[in-house]
């Protein structure tokens, strides 16, 4: 994208020579008119001047004598003198006049379009050109039928350029009078007058862009600042950046990396904390491991190397069990696997999973059943797999706390809201002191073997559905966990980074169980 | 020599007694705090194994009330807690030793040795007593330079009295570092032992303190 100063720059310096363009083009015009006006004035006065100097029973010889004047043959001694001075005051007279003499002229015709009078560079063609324009193309009409109508002014264009014309009808006299000048001569002068009028913009031009330039280095210092500011940090320092004076511009920026910062600070001490349960999770698995293989290499008979060896399988099964239950909690993390939400069908996952865990109960002779009205609607939106965990969870939480003989219920209830689950056992339950602790990550009861990680997880999936876990009492003896997970997503807390859920996959995928 | 081991973990637990067996020492174990400190409190031990993370009472608070009781029975702590500052904290509640899991198992047998013989005030690891010598380690017994073949149980028993030489133990305390719980021992085996260690020894070695117990003189 470039640099935004240079962007800046580039925009105001065109901005600028745009609006400079246009005001030189209205001062040109305006100039032009002013000018014109002028000049056709005195073109004006300098007819009338001369039809009030030449008389019309003007003598021959006077006239000739004049002529002879203006053809510049007879200057006389004083006109010389003038003509000198003339000459040291203008760079461009010349050793016959002046140059421009040959953009001015006059010339004094009869009705019968005689020339009485012309100047050197008199425009002798512009008559027959104003009679023909006037005839309209037909055969030039003479001065004398042409009447007053052709007077004024009148521009032509001649072999040597256009042509301002006044022309004058001096009818006492019955001669006309034309008197004119080259166009370009008053153009030179227009524009002069501009140029002289844009010269010290474009002379300030240049300097007008040093001052912006440094201008928009002065605006930007703030963002100059900031990148300073986070240039000069150490890869790990992830605090905020705890800036005074921020511009308001850049308050949402600065308080969006603020924001960012935090999340990663808190992502990444999440990690550590995670981490560092984890090592030491696994130290104890590890130490079973470990000490039974050592006795088996110190066995004195095969009997008690073979029982050491048996201990050793057990611990590996325990050590596995616990990483297995930590990538779970990992993968829970919605930083992770954003969870793929799905209507659910919490009736049928939990027969599922109570028909895997069955032979778990028998095992240690309990009862174990799944209660719930067949006809009702258990569908909640969901991530399947987490679900799953949840219920395997708990069923086997219970089996585990549970003594042989024992029971345990799964009920599931369906409200216009939500689906809720209850997994009621008939052991020794949790004490109201410890229920809260119970949800701590390798927070264990008893001598249970464990991980510890087992309700945290639950807890994990219960929060990523926006549901509510309770601990209680039950008429079984034990312990009651109960779950509620709502039908709608809506109502889940901000912050939470799920995918929505439209409301249409509301129906479910098994049509026939909402038609009841 | 009577060991108590503090272990929740009943697969570790199980490792570290079975790993002790062979050893010259009688262990008993309990699976939670509060077991742990009743029986430290009322019952003699030489040493004990304390797990940290334990149900009911957790092992830093009973390692504090122990100390707070002016118990000076030597603890070894076994932990999964490897942060430097929970070292810290273990061993400024009064414990003599610490020990991160996974650990090995010579390892932990070794510093069970070194805290004992420090606990008996000596810097040697073999007992002597006048021509006797007893080796905890190797678990040899020599008189005059020439190696005598006890019974276990005579070993015990005559570790028992060569570490505390000049003080009386009574026939419980002496039944007790024999004989763990759930170990029942018949009313005169103790006079058995102490029969076969003079006989394979030599007689004055052990003195009975009539309707007491029996010592060791000091030399």
């Amino acid at each position: 994208m470039g640099s935004i100063r240079r962007r800046t720059l580039l925009l105001v310096l065109g901005l600028l020579g745009i609006a400079l363009g246009g005001i030189s083009f209205l001062g040109y015009r305006d100039a032009r008119h002013e000018i014109q006006e002028l000049f056709d004035a005195r073109l004006a006065q300098q007819a009338r001047l001369l039809a009030g100097m030449i008389p019309g029973g003007m003598a021959p010889d006077a006239r000739a004598a004049l002529q002879e004047a203006l053809d510049g043959g007879g200057l006389g001694a004083a006109a010389g003198e003038g003509r000198d001075a003339e000459r040291e005051d203008g760079e461009e007279a010349l050793a016959l006049g002046h140059e421009y003499e040959g953009k001015l002229g006059f010339v004094v015709v009869d009705d019968q379009g005689r020339a009485l009078l012309q100047s050197a560079a008199a425009p002798l063609g512009a008559l027959d050109l104003l009679l023909a324009a006037r005839s309209g193309g037909g055969e030039p009409r003479r001065l004398a039928e042409a009447g007053d109508g052709l007077a004024g002014y009148h521009t032509v264009s001649l072999h040597d350029g256009g042509w301002r014309l006044f022309l004058l009808r001096d009818a006492r006299d019955r001669q006309w009078i034309l008197v004119g000048e080259r166009e370009d001569v008053r153009g030179e002068l227009v524009g002069k007058v501009t140029l002289r009028s844009l010269l010290p913009d474009l002379v300030g031009l240049p300097l007008v862009a040093l001052l912006v330039w440094l201008a928009i280095g002065w605006g930007l210092r703030p963002l100059a600042r900031i990148a300073e500011s986070l240039q000069a940090r150490g890869p790990d320092d992830l605090s905020a950046l705890a800036l005074q004076d921020v511009p308001q511009e850049l308050e949402p920026v600065v308080a969006s990396l603020d924001r960012l910062l935090l999340q990663v600070t808190e992502l990444l001490e999440r990690e550590r904390r995670f981490l560092a349960y984890a090592a030491h999770e696994l130290r104890t698995p590890l130490a079973v491991a470990r000490i039974h293989a050592q006795n088996a290499l110190q066995a004195p008979d095969p009997a008690d190397r073979a029982a050491a060896l048996r201990l050793l399988d057990t611990g590996i099964d325990r050590a596995t069990r616990v990483v297995e239950q930590l990538l779970t909690l990992a993968r829970l993390e919605p930083e992770v696997s954003p969870p793929q939400m799905v209507a659910t069908d919490l009736l049928a996952l939990a027969r599922n999973e109570l028909a895997e865990l069955t032979p778990l109960a028998y095992e240690h002779g309990q009862d174990l059943a799944l209660e719930a009205d067949e006809r009702a609607d258990f569908h909640v939106p969901g991530d399947v797999g987490s679900l799953g965990v949840l219920i395997r969870n708990l069923v086997s939480n219970a089996v585990r706390h549970t003594p042989p003989d024992g029971c345990i219920r799964v009920l599931l209830e369906a409200t216009s809201t939500a689906v809720v689950l209850r997994v009621q056992d008939s052991g020794h339950g949790v004490p109201p002191a410890l229920r809260e602790k119970v949800f701590e990550r390798f927070f264990r009861t008893g001598n249970a073997e464990g991980a510890g990680l087992g309700l945290a997880i639950v807890a994990r999936i219960v929060e990523l559905h926006g549901g509510t876990i309770a601990l209680d009492d039950c008429a079984l003896g034990g312990l009651e966990v109960r779950v509620v997970l709502p039908r709608d997503m809506a109502g889940r807390e901000a912050g939470q980074r799920v995918s929505a859920i439209s409301p249409s996959i509301h129906v479910g995928t098994d049509g026939r169980q909402r038609e009841d | 020599m009577r060991i108590l081991l503090v272990e929740d973990d009943a697969a570790l637990g199980e490792g570290i007694r079975i790993a002790l067996k062979p050893e010259a020492y009688t262990v008993d174990w309990v699976q939670d705090g509060a077991s742990a400190l009743h029986a430290l409190t009322h019952e003699d031990f030489a040493l004990a194994v304390l797990d940290l993370g334990l149900p009911r009472m957790d092992g830093l608070e009973v390692l504090q009330r122990l100390r707070a009781a002016a118990n000076p029975v030597p603890v070894l702590v076994l932990t999964a807690r490897d942060a430097t500052g929970d070292r810290i904290a273990g061993l400024d509640a009064g414990a003599d030793d610490y020990l991160v899991k996974p650990f090995d198992v010579d390892e932990l047998k070794a510093r069970i040795r070194a805290l004992l013989r420090r606990s008996a005030n000596r810097a040697q690891p073999v007992l002597h007593h006048g021509e006797v010598d007893l080796d905890p380690v190797n678990q040899q017994v020599s008189y005059r330079g020439q190696p005598v073949v006890l019974q276990r149980k005579e070993f015990l028993l005559l570790h028992e009295l060569l570490a505390q030489p000049g003080r009386v133990l009574t026939r419980d305390r002496l039944q007790q570092a024999l004989y763990g719980w759930g170990e029942e021992a018949e009313s005169n085996t103790l006079e058995v032992h102490i029969h076969h260690l003079r006989r394979k020894l030599f007689p004055e070695l052990i003195r009975t303190v009539r309707g007491v117990g029996y010592l060791v003189d000091k030399v």
